[in-house]
């Protein structure tokens, strides 16, 4: 699964470490999403949405085949 | 310890009780070193039991580890009480879900890799020791089949709940 939290991040200029206190988790989370490392459960991926204002689809790309879709 | 616990902590202040219950468990830990202790010198010195200095050294070993381990970890967690900014990072790194899939995925691999080595321990240790091993073997029985049965157990109720 791929994400756009890092292009959000860079385009609205929020350091990972303001993402991470918004969203109750380690900057280290945030890396590891940004990675691709990590999979955000769906609270985590709904309070990412709502911090950046988009839904959760325009954050999270799921791969269909990866991922079973 | 703060992996047992299941009091929510979205504040510093929720977390806070997070971290006192931690430090009774963490009282409670001290008392049973206490107890360790009290069992081994009460049972030579008070009911006159035969027990060798290596049984003493083993049971004082046991007892004062739990008890400076309960002890530091009380102090450690009063110093996080009084400063806020260390309360916040720790409360992030307890309530962060990637850090507790991290503990789940190492309890899971620690589990395995006890029965392995209590597998492999029963295999050669039948072949080098057979003596001990004999009254070893009902010991690894008990704790391999308790393993099982709360598995199974806890893996029925989760089933019911989630």
């Amino acid at each position: 699964m791929q994400t756009r939290i890092q292009e959000l991040r860079k385009e609205r200029r929020v350091t990972q470490n303001e993402l991470a206190d918004a969203v109750n988790v380690t900057r280290q989370t945030i890396i590891s999403l940004e990675n691709g490392k990590y999979k955000a459960s769906l609270v985590l991926a709904h309070k990412i949405a709502q911090f950046f204002e988009v839904t959760i689809e325009e954050i999270f790309i799921f791969d269909e085949e990866g991922e079973n879709i | 310890m703060k992996l047992f616990s299941t009091l929510p902590a979205a504040t510093n202040d929720e977390y806070r009780k997070v971290i006192k219950q931690q430090m009774n468990r963490m009282i409670l830990l001290a008392l049973i070193g206490l107890f360790t202790l009290a069992v081994v010198f009460l049972g030579k010195y008070a009911f006159q039991l035969i027990v060798d200095d290596h049984t003493i050294s083993y049971y004082s070993g046991i007892g004062f580890g739990l008890i400076f381990a309960a002890a530091a970890s009380w102090f450690k967690n009063k110093r996080l009480l009084s400063n806020e900014e260390r309360l916040k990072e720790s409360r992030l790194k307890y309530t962060d879900e990637r850090i507790r899939a991290i503990q789940q995925k190492a309890w899971q691999w620690a589990s395995i890799t006890l029965l392995v080595v209590i597998y492999f321990f029963m295999l050669f240790g039948a072949l080098l020791y057979p003596n001990y091993m004999s009254e070893l073997y009902p010991v690894f029985g008990i704790c391999i089949f308790s393993f099982l049965v709360s598995y199974f157990i806890f893996f029925r109720i989760y089933e019911k709940r989630m």
